[in-house]
């Protein structure tokens, strides 16, 4: 009785560790395939770095200010992103407007060059008592090494919205996390970001509970 | 062992890899999985839940913390200021002592005196110890030095010397009855020993 006790116990230990193993192997972010290996269709759509969408019906995206934005190829982020990750990707896209849209509820930022998007990231926002403002905004100011007043503290990659001092700027993201108003992306992210953006470009970020697709109502 | 290994992670493995791909592999095909929204929910973290903070910066924490005070504080001195100096109250030829001495070597501030009259006999009164008393003259205790303080008033001799109480404080109470008490212990102890001495040897026996 004991013997087959000890012997459930260690098997499901070794079941516990080949399922952490398992699953971390399965989830890498570099998992390919041995090269020669033929693919299934959608495995190798799950593959390719977008998602382009068909020319005939292009999805518009609902933007607070009263516009839509056409869409013509997203990311293809497989799973879903955690605290400071961030994904970047403009190879082979146009020279376009960029434009920028923060969705507060998804707590995620996408930067869009023309109607392709070339990055996203995972954000912290203002807290319920220091909430972040939502409507259209253009970038104001810039700055690469701005150091706020208000707070004493480094504020790199700056990308000034209103003129009160709300700004996209980079920050430790993690979870748990939010800032006095301010919209933080991850440094690197911040750094890619503050290269695109140029002074004018339109940002739009989307208060907690609005669709994406549906006409997001802004607060202000 | 390794049999039953071989068994409970086969299956595991096999449902590992089949869930990731037959996700992707849904989420692919659908039509209606590939509006940009889905997408973007499909790659949040989620919504943030009740109670994220924000730390307060390190430098805001410590300007906010800090209190400025509004000037020097002179709390030692705010009797000696607040009393009345006895130039004040009489009249500024009455008022002068025998000797007045005005250790202060400023010249700014000799100069600033209005009442310099008063002054009289300033050097016949020698040094400090003689006999150093209130300033007198037409001006208030408040008289603004060079330095950026204020103009303090000597104290005559007798009220200036820390003043012994005829009745002692607590503490002296406290460390003469702790005095009297040790001398007492010392004294029984004393008196016992010298009590005890003839029958130690029977009480060690």
């Amino acid at each position: 009785m004991a013997a087959v006790k000890t012997g459930l116990l260690i098997a499901s230990c070794v079941a516990l560790a080949t399922a952490v193993l398992g699953g971390r192997y399965v989830l890498r972010d570099d998992f390919m395939p041995p090269p020669g290996t033929a693919l299934r269709p959608a495995d190798q759509a799950a593959l390719d770095p977008r998602i382009w969408y068909r020319q005939s019906s292009l999805p518009r995206l609902a933007l607070p200010g009263g516009e839509d934005r056409t869409v013509s190829s997203v990311l293809n982020v497989s799973k879903a992103m955690e605290f400071g990750d961030f994904v970047w990707n403009e190879d082979a896209i146009p020279a376009g407007p960029v434009w920028v849209r923060i969705d507060l509820g998804n707590q995620l930022m996408s930067v869009f060059r023309g109607e392709h998007e070339i990055g996203s990231a995972v954000i912290l926002y203002g807290t319920d008592g220091k909430p972040t403002p939502t409507g259209a905004f253009n970038v104001l100011a810039k700055d690469a090494d701005y150091r706020s007043i208000t707070y004493d503290a480094p504020m790199p990659f700056m990308l000034r919205l209103t003129a009160d001092g709300v700004a996209i700027h980079a920050s430790n993201v993690r979870e748990g996390s939010a800032t006095h108003g301010c919209i933080g992306v991850p440094p690197e992210f911040a750094r890619r970001l503050f290269a695109q953006v140029q002074l004018g470009n339109f940002v739009a970020i989307l208060p907690v509970g609005a669709d994406g697709t549906k006409p997001a109502t802004p607060s202000n | 062992m390794k049999r039953g290994h071989a068994i409970l992670s086969a299956p595991v493995l096999a449902v590992l890899i089949a869930l990731p791909i037959s996700e992707s592999s849904l989420a692919g095909v659908a039509d209606a999985l590939r509006d940009p929204a889905s997408i973007f929910g499909q790659r949040s973290p989620g919504g943030r839940g009740p109670g994220a903070m924000f730390q307060t910066k390190p430098g805001r924490a410590a300007s906010t913390a800090r209190e400025v005070s509004p000037g020097p504080s002179e709390r030692v001195l705010s009797n000696v200021r607040e009393r009345v100096p006895p130039a004040a109250s009489a009249g500024p030829g009455a008022s002068a002592p025998s000797g007045i001495a005005v250790p202060l070597e400023t010249p700014g501030f000799v100069a600033a005196v209005p009442g310099g009259a008063g002054l009289g006999g300033a050097p016949s009164g020698g040094s400090s110890s003689g006999g150093v008393g209130a300033i007198p003259g037409g001006f208030g205790p408040e008289l603004p030095l060079p330095g950026g303080g204020s103009f303090l008033v000597p104290v005559p001799p007798g009220n200036g010397l820390p003043i012994i109480s005829a009745v002692p404080e607590p503490e002296t109470w406290q460390t003469m009855i702790l005095g009297v008490f040790a001398i007492g212990l010392a004294l029984r102890r004393r008196g016992r020993a010298r009590h005890a001495q003839p029958s130690d040897p029977v009480i060690a026996r």
